[in-house]
């Protein structure tokens, strides 16, 4: 497979977890119920076509256009899929705009739900039981950890997903961006930025 | 049912550790486990949220100590085995048969 640059082939060095999943895709394949080639290209699909670049060129049409954005705000999944982000794990999506006064954070305390349409497979942070057990339960002190301080007086809600609706951040357009495009926009807007974790990239 | 997976608000997990630029797999087979895990979901004898049940029902001692892509490959085994696609026996025998092995000549 691709992208396996740490590994080697060396069966006398296979972990046990690795072994374990060799067998169960050999005998598998041996009674012809999945193809391999399908396998290598499920992963591709997540390594190359799904990712946050999805989410942040979303966000950066809702920044630069504001019928998208109002778009967007009403109706998630029908904005999202315009674009043509749909599929597996984004059947039902809600935008959460950020604004001064309130700032939007996601998590999955059951499991981890993630927006795959937009973001990708979620990083083991996100379902790590340390953020899905606390993020609901002192989300600042969370948030501190990501090195993310927010102002007193701006309110942090938490949306918890769940299999059936998912959430995406918009945060809120960095100061200094006025006259940018939106392919200039995007490079601004992180995975973390959408979870709400962290915020975007402020331009050089 | 609530079960190890209802995390919201329990407390004694410690902080959040986020990884600067983490890789989308930290090894290959967690690649192999994904893929396979949707590969057999497009078998279409369970539906996702099965899948989630599977993962959910795994006991707690497993289920807290497993990284994420081996509580997926736990309950896709025993979803396999439910619905009769894979035998508990070809299960172990297939793990049998991936113990190291001495290096060979033919080893490069």
């Amino acid at each position: 497979m691709p992208h396996d640059h740490h590994d080697h082939e060396h069966d006398n060095h296979l972990d046990p977890m690795d072994a374990r999943v060799r067998a169960l895709e050999t005998i598998l394949t041996r009674k012809g119920l999945i193809d391999p080639a399908a396998v290598d290209a499920i992963i591709d699909t997540y390594a190359h076509k799904v990712g946050p670049q999805n989410g942040a060129a979303v966000v950066a049409r809702a920044w630069t256009d504001p019928d998208f954005a109002d778009w967007l705000r009403r109706d998630a999944t029908a904005a999202i899929a315009a674009m043509g982000f749909t599929g597996r794990q984004g059947e039902h999506m809600q935008a959460v705009f950020n604004t001064p006064d309130q700032h939007n954070v996601i998590v999955c305390t059951l499991c981890s739900c993630y927006p795959w349409t937009v973001l990708g497979l979620p990083p083991v942070w996100y379902k790590s039981p340390a953020y899905r057990s606390r993020v609901v339960l002192e989300p600042r002190a969370v948030l501190a950890e990501f090195g993310l301080e927010l102002p007193t007086d701006t309110k942090v809600r938490v949306w918890d997903s769940t299999a059936e609706l998912r959430y995406l951040v918009v945060p809120m357009r960095p100061e200094g961006t006025e006259g940018m495009g939106p392919e200039a926009l995007a490079a601004l807007v992180t995975r973390e930025s959408m979870v709400g974790t962290g915020l975007p990239r402020v331009p050089a | 049912m609530n079960g190890p997976h209802d995390l919201g608000g329990q407390m004694g997990f410690g902080p959040v550790a986020p990884e600067q630029d983490e890789p989308q797999y930290h090894a290959a087979w967690e690649a192999r486990a994904m893929g396979v895990t949707l590969a057999c979901g497009a078998l279409g004898c369970w539906p996702l949220d099965e899948g989630r049940f599977a993962r959910e029902s795994l006991h707690p001692a497993i289920y807290y100590n497993a990284t994420y892509y081996e509580i997926w490959i736990r309950a896709l085994e025993s979803l396999l085995v439910k619905y009769g696609l894979v035998s508990a026996g070809e299960l172990a025998s297939g793990r049998g048969r991936s113990r190291p092995r001495a290096p060979s000549a033919t080893d490069a």
